[in-house]
């Protein structure tokens, strides 16, 4: 215990008059059940405020904080724990504050630092009660979800978007884990992360389409990417600082492609990367100036890239994508002058030149990998709302379920979901938690078939596209037989050990023991999982006609997890009558799961997941006797914090 | 100007107007109870205009352990004041007023002090006074929402003579699309488009809009001239319709087929703006109309002349090249435009002959863009509910086991119960056993009033809740709090269509009912 500073001898029986509501309507000795119960709860964000409100206020003291964020401007609607003066500082540190004055004596451990790091393993998970999810990612979702089947700690999980909600309880063996149903790979993002702090390829895309929409489109309020007239820097009126950026003016009297790239690869880019508070932990954005750019030689990635590739789906330089985006901005502000307003369509070549070269200039200046034009064309995104009302509602029924599983009435607990206009007189639809999916390879089977076909798809796919992004591996180790295949870690590598794995990930499968029919062991130590993947080898997948026609050729099958429910948007609030459409309806609101490792660029705020592969039986042994000798320099980077 | 950036989140669900509406409103909160104050938290937050805290009590050591608007060092100091101050730090654009006053004086002394508020929100205020307070209210249309929060059980009523909806948002709203019944220019187009011109390639191109008329047209032309009606004639239509496809694969052709059954309804108004169009205010329009009947007065020439409602004008998305994705857009576009000027100059023909003000431009063009979805509800006052309750609702509710109307019926007896005794029941430990008898008394009373069995409600809810003692639990209070500041926010915006007209959440087992009663 900490903190014991304010309590004195009569304080006692003044937090029994204090809770007095509490003890009279729960008992006494569920009272005491709540005093003594130990929690974890996983974001600081819009539930995760109202969850550490009602737990401090529902008598729990002993209560763990974790969340990577910082705090936003965007958040302020909701996340009522924080105040302008907070922007910049940890989202967990500062909740903590706040609600450590509704019960000084409350014992409350904040960390500033990301859920899928070694630090908060099984082992970590295993003296909490019960955890309480408060996240809007995805992969960290799924993260928790096996941690806490790992370590057999109930956890509560939640998810709101717009005026929906749901929620419902997760218990080894009881109940449905959170990936009995598979979700449907997300597609939202923070607006906050499209406009200031970008940290993968789709956020710079978001925002590309956004400044086709404000540049090209219908007048759109809410459409908020840029002001192109604002020079404004640094500095409130308020506070009569403010700074310029007067170069603006000159580059608008050069012409329209000038004004259009220097506002927002230069006088915006500069704006934020003056926002100290923002760049404690990464690189600032660099801005560019659109006359250094003819001085530089295309240093790009182009050379090395395989020239039998189609066109598409070669990156451009940086350069390269200047060009094109000047190029664009001219014919398309012609074409906006002619015809009127434009939809952002992704068959227009010209619409998606845009985008490609507006994102990928964009990308660079935040140190972030560049796509193809082929890669573009298929990512694409929406922003969901989050507002204060339902965050209020999720946040009241988790913690009514937490009091029902610290009084060990699981069985109480329910799967419920908040809907926007009561249909049929109701507005939360409540239903029993279904019982474990038996087909699950999560929580029952662990056992899937992946079928590819194994002599073109390369150790790299398969570890990224399908371990990491389809099946939510955070640190994958993969086996056959006694052999250790491959081996993931987060410490900072050597550059022959980058090169080494770089290499194996180009290998095809067939060529490094993965063929037909071979059974491979995936294990993450950190989700403390492990699944058995029987590898099927196919030649294709349909026809070439088919594949043709389709935007992306079809190159794996995972056999033994359920088929995926149709995503949130067409799905008719009628339809969401058992709880396993519901799960699925809400998406994530900021996914940053990233899929590409980027060991040369590595971004702190995200899951800096570098990876390390052996390519000789000698070096094998090295790693397996003394793991964590690879860290070549010898130091750790400090990733979170904690307060005690 | 709003402030965009903390606002991003909410402006994408009820945009500048909403946000505008929200921010030029002023609430008024009968007791800062937790339940007071966690409502207040959640419509400061996304920045209502103003608020005014009303409330004689003391910040005493119970509100310490559920009210997360009161802080130690502010014990038995005014609870208006303390908790207008912590609110008001949530968020800077928005005003926050405390009157250190016991609302029901107010209600008995000073009732004109209610008028300028744009809703009050009363919690934990007796019987008789609520009933004057919302005889007021509902005289001058001020909107009054109640609250409750009583151990595990939450209530919520809303109360408002007529409440007007333009934006009530349907969860899958059909596209404006007039393909079984085109108009001129729509009609047109698809004339002069030539499919057998086409390539096989640009015939997949054709948006599904231009096919399925000229194929409406074509099929209509060997069966009678009559659309295909049944579910025989629209399996055989849709064979018809494929037929037409250069291939099984084309895109247009399966857009075309996914919506068929949608776009073969006969174009019809719907039931609920008839009804609007068939309204006294809207047949007999008065100098004292406000704009929204002005508005649907003015739609009802318009769909008598024409027999439609005006065109909205949007186009979704759908598989086409550029080219004729844009020309079709502009199609709807320059309609939708059409259908808004002679609207709104039947709007300008009403106002001026009833010598009343313009009414502004986007105002009518708003309404115009969401004719289909308007909605008017109108509530019972609190009054007559006490008065005349639908009493077929409660027993048939009551009947069922378990049904949450049975907390309706308690927090009615117990309201009845701190009439008589001025406390709740089970307010003092020792009285529990004591007041429970006195409770039921009550219970039977009321249910008696109403001609109700009083078989119906069992006595083990009324020990339960004589066990609550009016307990206030923070969790619960948040929850509600949440819900509450929700149907607020509809009244407030007005968008969305508000529950209607009482609420109750069950902590115990988690459900929640909405009940007209
Ligand atoms: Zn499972």
């Amino acid at each position: 215990m900490t903190g014991n500073s304010n309590s004195n001898g009569g304080d006692n029986s003044n937090q029994n008059e204090r809770f007095s509501h509490l003890i009279e309507t729960l008992g006494l000795n569920l009272f005491q059940k709540i005093q003594k119960a130990k929690i974890l709860v996983v974001g600081a964000g819009g539930i995760g405020c109202e969850l550490l409100k009602n737990l401090i206020l529902s008598g729990f003291i002993n209560i763990e904080i974790i969340d990577l964020d910082t705090i936003d401007l965007s958040n302020l609607n909701r996340q009522f724990l924080f105040r302008k003066h907070h922007i910049g500082m940890s989202k967990s540190k500062i909740a903590r504050e706040a609600v450590l004055k509704y019960n000084p004596s409350a014992n409350i451990v904040a960390h500033h630092g990301d859920i899928k790091s070694q630090e908060f393993g099984p082992q970590y998970f295993k003296q909490f009660d019960l955890v309480m999810n408060a996240l809007d990612n995805l992969s960290a979702r799924r993260h928790v979800n096996r941690v806490c089947l790992s370590a057999d700690v109930p956890l509560v999980e939640s998810g709101t978007a717009g005026y929906l909600g749901q929620l419902t309880v997760i218990k080894k063996g009881d109940t449905e884990c959170f990936e009995c149903v598979p979700t449907e790979a997300p597609k939202q993002f923070a607006v906050c992360t499209i406009r200031s702090n970008p940290s993968a390829p789709i956020h710079c895309i978001v925002w590309a389409k956004m400044l086709f929409g404000r540049l090209f489109g219908v007048a759109d309020d809410s459409n908020a990417v840029t002001d192109m007239d604002d020079n404004i820097v640094e500095g409130t009126e308020e506070q009569n600082n403010i700074v310029r950026d007067l170069q603006l003016a000159v580059e608008k009297d050069k012409g329209y492609g000038q004004w259009v790239y220097h506002k927002v690869f230069y006088t915006d880019i500069d704006r934020l990367a003056r926002m100290k508070e923002m760049w404690k932990e990464k690189k600032p954005p660099q801005p560019r100036l659109l006359a250094d750019i003819d001085q530089e030689l295309d240093n790009n990635t182009a050379e090395h890239i395989n020239t039998a590739q189609l066109k598409d789906q070669k990156v451009w330089g940086f350069k390269e994508n200047v060009r094109v985006f000047l190029e664009t901005l001219a014919q398309l502000k012609q074409r906006f002058e002619k015809d009127g307003a434009l939809s952002w369509d992704k068959d227009d070549d010209m619409a998606l030149n845009f985008v490609v070269s507006a994102s990928n200039i964009r990308s660079h200046i935040f140190g972030i990998t560049t796509k193809s034009k082929f890669d573009v064309k298929s990512m694409a995104g929406n922003i969901i709302p989050a507002i204060a009302t339902t965050n209020a509602v999720i946040g009241g029924l988790i913690v009514m379920n937490a009091i029902n599983i610290i009084d060990g009435r699981l069985k109480d607990c329910k799967s419920i979901f908040l809907i926007e206009q009561p249909s049929n007189k109701r507005m939360l639809l409540v239903s029993e938690i279904p019982k474990p999916n038996t087909a699950c390879y999560v929580c029952q089977k662990n056992f899937i078939t992946i079928k590819l076909n194994t002599n073109t798809v390369k150790v790299g796919q398969l570890i990224h596209d399908i371990l990491k992004k389809h099946l939510a591996f955070s640190l994958p180790m993969l086996t056959v037989g006694n052999d250790l295949l491959y081996e993931s870690g987060d410490e900072d590598l050597s550059k022959e050990e980058i090169r080494a794995r770089d290499a194996l990930e180009q290998k095809v499968l067939s060529s490094y023991r993965m063929g037909d029919n071979v059974i491979l062991a995936v294990e993450d130590y950190l989700q403390d999982f492990k699944v058995s993947i029987l590898i099927n080898h196919v030649e294709s997948f349909g026809t070439e006609e088919e594949n043709k026609k389709k935007e992306h050729e079809k190159w794996f099958e995972i056999v033994g997890t359920a088929t995926a429910a149709a995503p949130f948007q067409t799905q008719p609030i009628q339809s969401i009558t058992t709880t396993a459409t519901a799960y699925n309806a809400v998406t994530d609101i900021d996914d940053l799961e990233i899929i590409e490792p980027t060991p040369t660029t590595p971004t702190p705020t995200t899951t800096t997941t570098t990876t390390t592969t052996t390519t000789s039986g000698k070096k094998r042994k090295e790693i397996e006797s003394a793991p964590g000798s690879e860290d070549s320099d010898g130091s750790k980077k400090q990733k979170y914090e904690t307060i005690e | 100007m709003t402030d965009s950036e903390k606002y991003d989140r909410q402006l994408r669900l009820w945009g500048e107007d909403g946000q505008a509406k929200l921010e030029k409103s002023h609430i008024c909160l009968l007791n800062g109870t937790a339940l007071g104050t966690e409502t207040l938290k959640n419509l400061v937050l996304p920045g209502i205009g103003a608020f005014t805290v009303v409330d004689s009590h003391k910040v005493a050591e119970s509100d310490l352990g559920n009210n997360f608007f009161v802080e130690k060092k502010t014990l038995g100091q005014s609870r208006a004041r303390v908790v207008c101050e912590l609110l008001r730090e949530l968020n800077d654009r928005v005003k926050g007023f405390s009157v250190e006053e016991d609302p029901v004086y107010l209600i008995n002394n000073n009732i004109s002090f209610f008028k300028d508020f744009s809703l009050v929100f009363a919690n934990r205020i007796p019987e008789t006074a609520l009933v004057t307070l919302s005889a007021y209210l509902y005289e001058n249309n001020i909107p009054l929402v109640v609250g409750n929060s009583y151990g595990y059980i939450g209530y919520l009523r809303v109360s408002v003579p007529e409440h007007q909806i333009i934006e009530s948002k349907p969860d899958n709203p059909m596209d404006d699309l007039r393909i079984i019944n085109p108009f001129k220019e729509l009609d047109e187009a698809t004339q002069k488009i030539e499919l057998t011109g086409l390539n096989s390639q640009e015939l997949t191109h054709v948006p599904y809009v231009y096919l399925m008329i000229k194929f409406i047209k074509e099929w209509k032309s060997t069966h009678d001239g009559k659309a295909p009606e049944t579910r025989a004639e629209k399996e055989e239509f849709k064979k018809f319709f494929l037929s037409k496809s250069p291939n099984p694969d084309a895109e247009n052709f399966a857009e075309g087929i996914t919506n068929m059954l949608k776009v073969l309804q006969p174009y019809r108004i719907s039931s609920d703006i008839d009804k609007l169009l068939k309204d006294e205010k809207a047949v007999n329009p008065t100098e004292q109309s406000d704009d929204f009947w002005i508005m649907v007065s003015a739609l009802k020439s318009f769909v008598e002349s024409h027999g439609v409602l005006p065109l909205n004008g949007n186009l979704p998305d759908m598989h086409a090249d550029t080219c004729s994705f844009i020309q079709l857009q502009k199609i709807y576009q320059e309609k939708g435009i059409a259908d808004l000027s002679e609207f709104s100059s039947l709007v300008d023909s009403l106002v001026s002959k009833l010598g009343k003000d313009q009414i502004s431009s986007d105002l009518v063009k708003k309404f115009c863009k969401n004719t289909r979805f308007l909605n008017v509800v109108r509530y019972k006052s609190l009054a007559e509910e006490y008065e005349k309750p639908n009493t077929s609702v409660i027993i048939s509710e009551l009947e069922q086991p378990d049904n949450n109307m049975v907390y309706y019926i308690a927090l009615r007896a117990i309201d009845k119960f701190f009439s008589t005794y001025t406390r709740y029941p089970g307010f003092h430990d020792e009285e529990v056993d004591s007041d429970l008898p006195l409770l039921k008394s009550a219970t039977h009373a009321l249910l008696q009033e109403h001609s109700i069995s009083s078989d119906l409600v069992k006595d083990e809810y009324l020990a339960e809740m004589t066990r609550y003692g009016a307990c206030e639990l923070h969790n619960l209070s948040s929850l509600m709090g949440g819900i509450i500041s929700q149907e607020i926010i509809k009244l407030m915006t007005h968008q969305y269509v508000p529950l209607n007209n009482t609420f109750i959440f069950n902590g115990i087992n988690s459900t929640a009912t909405q009940f007209t009663i």
